[in-house]
């Protein structure tokens, strides 16, 4: 089909009408364009500045707002910059082209991790996070996706500064604040916000008290389609749980444009329950362990992860407590390919 | 008129396993091949459905008018490698993996044509036919 020439392109899923080398050089005028505004204004900035420009020239940059004028001017600078480099490297070149040329750039990365299993498998995801955590039963400890003590620090941090802050506007406006109605309400807000920063986090580190470290451990890495292996579960804290039960499951995920926003999207493709317990009691003495059986299925296909689109393959421990409290923790695995 | 581009596999198979050798013939043909300024062939994988697109060229060579013998890019030009592990071929339902052998044409005042030739690549080979599409 031949080519036809129009000013405006539009996007129709993936493809793109109108030429990409209009596209392209429409780009890198703007940049171009954009670097040469931030380069004038700087100047101008700098000229006024330092008072080589006469009075008439100065346009107003000599004044205090000299340093807002020079900020902007230089994120146009780089903005146009880079922009304009970015642009200059693609112009001519196919998308298969740079595609090869950041696949050789990623060869050479001398921080790859060369021990892991994943290591000959391209696309799939990074394993070092389990081949590098024995377990204390199994070989190998799975480590979870949301951890816990991590969020707790987190939620210290952020709690910490900001009664600081709340404090520090209190005590500093203390005199003003009954004069200031508006700076009153201001002050108000924050504390309460600090209020509710503590009790969140005495909630958070009850839960995690009571509740406990779930550990996961797996009798052998990597995992492969119709190998069956062995799986011990434990369940730390101060619970009484109605049900426990254990998942295998798998997930397509992908993320798109919608508009100016970035959104994702799963769809679960494989879940099977591979263990059950019900009435189960733990105390901070005994935590209640347990080891079994699972395959992976049979033609699954493998763990994939590329920028924007993934398959994830999961074990999903779920409980039940008996005050009706349903608690769900995940812990990634990667699943190979059948072996040659 | 546009060119057209012939990607043909040295063995007559289109399912393949991880390792296995891959070897293309491919060559174009025009009615002004004077204008052809390069040509290149890759093996790449990219993903199809609900995501933002992904790419990955496994495998790439160019040949630039320059550098070819006589400067004739219409002779039959031979493209060897070796598949790679992964990922393998997959049809999920918000998620699609092909693989693919593109062969992309540049001529003068940027005008690009590209011809895919897809592979399937499997653990266990299933013979399926597949069709050869053409973009521009």
């Amino acid at each position: 089909m031949a080519f036809k020439f129009r000013i405006w392109g539009k996007k129709i899923r993936h493809r793109q009408t109108g030429s990409p080398l209009v596209k392209s050089l429409g780009e890198t005028v703007f940049f171009a364009v954009l670097l040469l505004l931030g380069l004038v204004f700087a100047s101008l900035v700098a000229l006024a500045y330092f008072g080589i420009l006469n009075e008439n020239e100065r346009l107003g940059f000599e004044g205090g707002a000299w340093w807002m004028v020079l900020s902007l001017s230089l994120s146009f600078g780089i903005i146009g910059g880079s922009g304009l480099v970015y642009n200059l490297f693609r112009i001519g070149i196919s998308k298969e082209r740079r595609a090869a040329v950041l696949r050789k750039a990623s060869d050479i990365d001398i921080i790859r991790d060369t021990f892991s299993a994943s290591h000959d498998y391209p696309s799939l995801p990074k394993d070092f996070h389990i081949a590098n955590s024995p377990g204390t039963r199994l070989a190998f400890r799975l480590p979870a996706r949301q951890s816990v003590g991590w969020r707790l620090i987190f939620i210290t941090i952020f709690g910490t500064i900001w009664t600081i802050f709340s404090l520090g506007m209190l005590l500093g406006n203390f005199q003003e604040v009954e004069e200031n109605q508006a700076l009153g309400w201001f002050t108000l807000f924050f504390l309460a916000v600090s209020v509710w920063i503590i009790y969140y986090l005495i909630q958070q580190i009850s839960y995690y008290f009571k509740v406990g470290a779930t550990h996961l451990e797996v009798s052998s890495h990597p995992l492969r389609p119709g190998n069956i292996y062995e799986l011990f579960i434990s369940q730390a804290g101060r619970l009484e749980v109605q049900e426990l039960q254990v998942f295998l499951v798998s997930q397509e995920r992908c993320l798109f444009l919608s508009g100016t926003n970035s959104r994702a999207e799963t769809f679960l493709t494989y879940k099977e329950l591979l263990f059950e317990q019900k009435n189960i009691r733990t105390n901070s003495q005994l935590p209640y362990e347990a080891q079994f059986q699972f395959m992976v299925p049979t033609d699954s296909m493998h763990s994939f992860q590329s920028e924007h689109n993934s398959i994830d393959w999961e074990l999903c421990v779920r409980f039940q407590t008996k005050e009706q409290t349903i608690h769900e923790k995940n812990y990634p695995i990667v699943i190979f390919p059948p072996e040659d | 008129m546009d060119p057209s581009i012939t990607i043909k596999f040295r063995t007559p198979q289109e399912v393949f396993h991880p390792n296995d050798r891959l070897e293309v013939e491919y060559y174009v043909e025009a009615s002004d091949l004077s204008s052809l300024n390069a040509m290149e062939i890759s093996l790449l994988w990219y993903t199809e459905g609900k995501g933002e697109q992904d790419i990955y060229v496994h495998s790439f060579e160019r040949r630039e008018r320059r550098n070819v013998a006589n400067r004739d890019l219409s002779q039959v030009f031979l493209f060897q490698c070796q598949l790679p592990k992964t990922p393998l071929s997959y049809h999920g339902t918000i998620l699609k993996i092909h693989w693919c052998i593109r062969v992309t044409t540049q001529f003068k005042k940027g005008k690009t044509f590209y011809e895919d030739r897809p592979i399937l690549l499997l653990p266990t080979g299933k013979v399926l036919k597949l069709q050869q599409t053409s973009h521009l």
